[in-house]
């Protein structure tokens, strides 16, 4: 008995609770996330919506050009100006199709008292100056005006916090990954900038190096020299990296040494190279082989 | 309902709409860690890497200072010595001279490093300096030591002592060294040849055998004009040399030994016997030999004096030469209806055709290499010394003439020697010169004779 008292207290505090407070919301709405992507189709929809205006819209906006331009020769100079404006235009493409004939009478009808307004306002803002690329102005004002509606701003929101999870993502990738130093747009080299480098040192190099083309097996030399370059283009140290290897083969070493003297030929230098590119010419990494001498 | 439609359509395009979203985001993110793998991964590198494929075949210039010397004996021995391995060197074409009237200040002493920046003003690569020295004994002690000046090292040092008498020899010694050292290959300035002198008119032409240094020096002749002979060839192994003689109107193979002037008679075989050349080994000699029309090759142990035949063929099979190691042998032969390069085994046995190019081809030459095969070949009315590869490929012509014939090889493989007539009269007058000319058919000299010269053969480095 005692207990059943207990339990209807209790459920009658529930229905007041429910009654006060409401049902608690058991199932979240999950689309409300979705809604953003909306706001990234929205602009580009408008831009490939503005050429495809209809036949019928474009007799319409002949017509109220036809219209203004019937206006007396006095104001005549006038009604460019007005048509120029981007305001006026927008309002010609942008309700296409509930325009009626009628419509078209009250346009012929206005212009003077339009014209009032829009010549004040042309002194106001001399900044609304007439613009050739309507069609991209146009867009950025509907973006503009879409700022300002309040749904929008809230895709807007959840835009900026996904751009800012793309940024997390991008600054650990960063992180994990070292740092390219070297990746500086500033140093950047070109292709063709590097090739006409090598070119130039190929150039240069090439009548310098004495090599005794009819030794044998002289197509299986290698030789490869480091060489730090000074700024002015000259050699500042130069060595064989593979002396040991050369060693080994007194002909072999004769060719390293030979080109090692191309290299340290002063008669060779300096190598004129651009000087604002001095961080890519700096070192250079020669390898020597006859090949192309013997026709390989 | 129609509003109940509208919204499920709306929910499934939106649910298309976030796959696709989250797709795009995976992407994106996943070019973004790409990208910055792939900056990290191939970094945009500031050292250039630049392959030098093509040098230049021309002389390196080196400086070679008179040697030092105390007295005026050592002072113009030293200024002689100077002179023959400056020649030794520009003869090869490898080398140019620096003019000594150039050289701004020339080391008192050897024992001190070069001032290099003088050298290098004078663009000379490698630097020789040397000291001449005669003791009480009557011995003649030579210092040398060859600079790297761009280097700024030392590439060689040595010390020589021999008689006095010996001081030209000691100048092809250094001379090798440099050659050795600069161009990594053996020099062959410390060599000899042996070549056929000949005088008088071309009815009654005299022909000795004579010997010379490489460089024309110090020549003399072995034979004295009494027989016609031809063909003559050093043993790699000793001081001797095999030619062909018409001694007592009998053509026949010889063996002279230049140290004991002593001659002997190779066989006494029915035919007549010529072009011999030694074995590699010197132990043996192979040679021709013409009877009843035909000819064919034999070789013949100098120690036992067997003599075996290497070939058997209806056509004319001669001009034999062994390959440095003595494994195979390389003829010609108009077995196959013109004039071509065959090779076959030490031992005899089938014989392969190298040669396939127009005209026709004789006396191959095995390279002391092994590389390649010289040889002259006669073509369109005129006559050339080329080299082909062992297969036969590759074959380049290096010189052409009215007559260029009889190739033989520097001992290091890299110079051909060969004789070239050249007619000086209607009458049929000739006069024939020796010249050299390098394996890349640059550098083509004289070799300067006290007379009319043909059939040169050089020796191995002397030992």
């Amino acid at each position: 008995m005692r207990s059943s008292i207990l339990v209807s207290i209790f459920l009658h505090a529930v229905v007041i609770a429910i009654g006060i407070f409401g049902l608690p919301e058991i199932r979240t709405v999950s689309f409300v996330k979705d809604i953003p992507m909306l706001v990234e189709v929205v602009p580009s929809a408008l831009a490939t919506n503005i050429p495809s205006v209809s036949k019928l819209q474009k007799k319409l906006l002949k017509k109220k050009i036809k219209a203004s331009e019937k206006v007396s020769p006095a104001k005549e100079k006038k009604v460019p100006v007005l048509l120029r404006t981007p305001k006026k235009k927008r309002k010609i493409v942008s309700p296409p199709p509930k325009l009626k004939p009628k419509a078209r009478v009250k346009i012929n009808k206005k212009p003077i008292a339009k014209l009032k307004v829009h010549k004040n306002l042309a002194k106001a803002k001399p900044r609304q100056k007439p613009k050739p690329p309507d069609r991209f102005a146009m867009v950025l004002k509907n973006l503009e005006k879409d700022f300002k509606n309040p749904i929008l701003k809230k895709k807007q929101t959840v835009k900026k916090k996904l751009e800012k999870e793309t940024d997390l993502i991008t600054r650990l990738a960063k992180s994990l990954t070292r740092q390219p130093t070297e990746f500086d747009s500033n140093k950047r080299v070109t292709m063709s900038e590097r090739n006409a480098m090598i070119n130039l040192i190929k150039r240069r190099m090439e009548p310098c190096w004495s090599f005794q083309a009819g030794s044998k097996k002289a197509q299986d030399i290698i030789v490869e020299i480091e060489v730090r370059l000074r700024p002015d283009g000259r050699v500042l140290g130069a060595n064989i990296t593979n002396r040991l290897e050369l060693s080994s083969d007194p002909f072999k070493l004769a060719a390293g040494e030979s080109a090692l003297r191309a290299v340290l030929n002063p008669g060779c230098q300096p190598y004129i190279l651009p000087a604002n590119r001095y961080d890519v010419w700096k070192d250079l990494k020669l390898t020597f082989n006859p090949r192309e001498m013997l026709g390989r | 309902m129609f509003l109940g439609k509208s919204i499920i359509k709306s929910a499934v395009k939106l649910n298309i709409d976030t796959c696709m979203f989250n797709f795009i985001k995976f992407l994106s993110v996943a070019i973004c860690i790409g990208f910055f793998i792939a900056v990290d991964a191939f970094p945009c590198k500031a050292e250039l890497q630049v392959d030098i494929t093509r040098g230049v075949v021309k002389p390196i210039p080196v400086a070679i200072t008179n040697l030092l010397g105390s007295s005026r004996k050592e002072l113009n021995l030293g200024r002689n010595i100077a002179m023959v391995i400056k020649a030794d060197l520009v003869r090869s074409g490898l080398f140019s001279s620096i003019d000594e009237k150039a050289f701004i200040d020339v080391e008192k002493s050897i024992d001190t490093k070069p001032i290099f920046g003088n050298w290098r003003l004078l663009k000379t690569q490698a630097l020789s300096q040397g000291k001449v020295e005669l003791d009480g004994s009557n011995r003649l002690k030579v210092q040398f030591r060859l600079w790297d000046v761009f280097a700024e090292q030392q590439m060689v040092g040595q010390v020589y002592s021999t008689v006095p008498e010996n001081w030209r020899r000691i100048a092809h010694i250094i001379a090798d060294s440099i050659y050795k050292r600069v161009t990594g290959e053996n020099g062959y300035f410390d060599t000899r040849v042996v070549y056929i002198a000949e005088t008088g008119r071309s009815d009654k032409r005299i022909k000795r055998l004579a010997i010379m240094d490489q460089d024309g020096e110090n020549h003399h002749f072995l034979t004295d004009g009494a027989s016609l002979v031809l063909t003559p060839r050093f043993s790699p192994s000793r001081q001797e040399i095999t030619y062909m003689s018409y001694h007592g109107n009998v053509p026949r193979v010889y063996i002279f030994n230049i140290d004991s002037g002593r001659q002997e008679m190779l066989g006494d075989f029915p035919g007549m016997t010529f072009a011999p050349r030694f074995s590699p080994d010197g132990n043996g000699v192979i040679m021709s030999m013409a009877k009843d029309g035909n000819s064919e090759i034999f070789s013949m142990d100098l120690r036992t004096r067997e003599v075996k035949q290497l070939t058997k063929h209806s056509g004319i099979d001669t001009s034999p030469h062994y390959s440095p190691d003595g494994r195979q042998i390389v003829f010609n032969s108009d077995r196959g209806g013109s004039q071509q390069i065959y090779v076959m085994g030490a031992n005899g046995g089938k014989a392969k055709r190298i040669s396939f190019g127009r005209g026709s081809y004789a006396t191959p030459v095995w390279s002391p290499r092994g590389d390649l095969i010289a040889f002259t070949k006669m073509m369109g009315g005129k006559f050339f010394i080329g080299v082909m590869d062992v297969d036969g490929k590759g074959e380049r012509l290096l010189t052409e003439g009215f007559l260029v014939e009889s190739p033989t090889w520097s001992p290091n493989g890299r110079v051909i020697m060969y004789f070239r007539e050249t007619p000086v009269s209607k009458k049929g007058g000739v006069i024939s010169k020796l010249y050299s000319i390098d394996l890349t058919g640059y550098n083509e000299r004289e070799i300067v004779t006290p007379m009319d010269a043909s059939d040169p053969a050089w020796s191995p480095l002397i030992p």
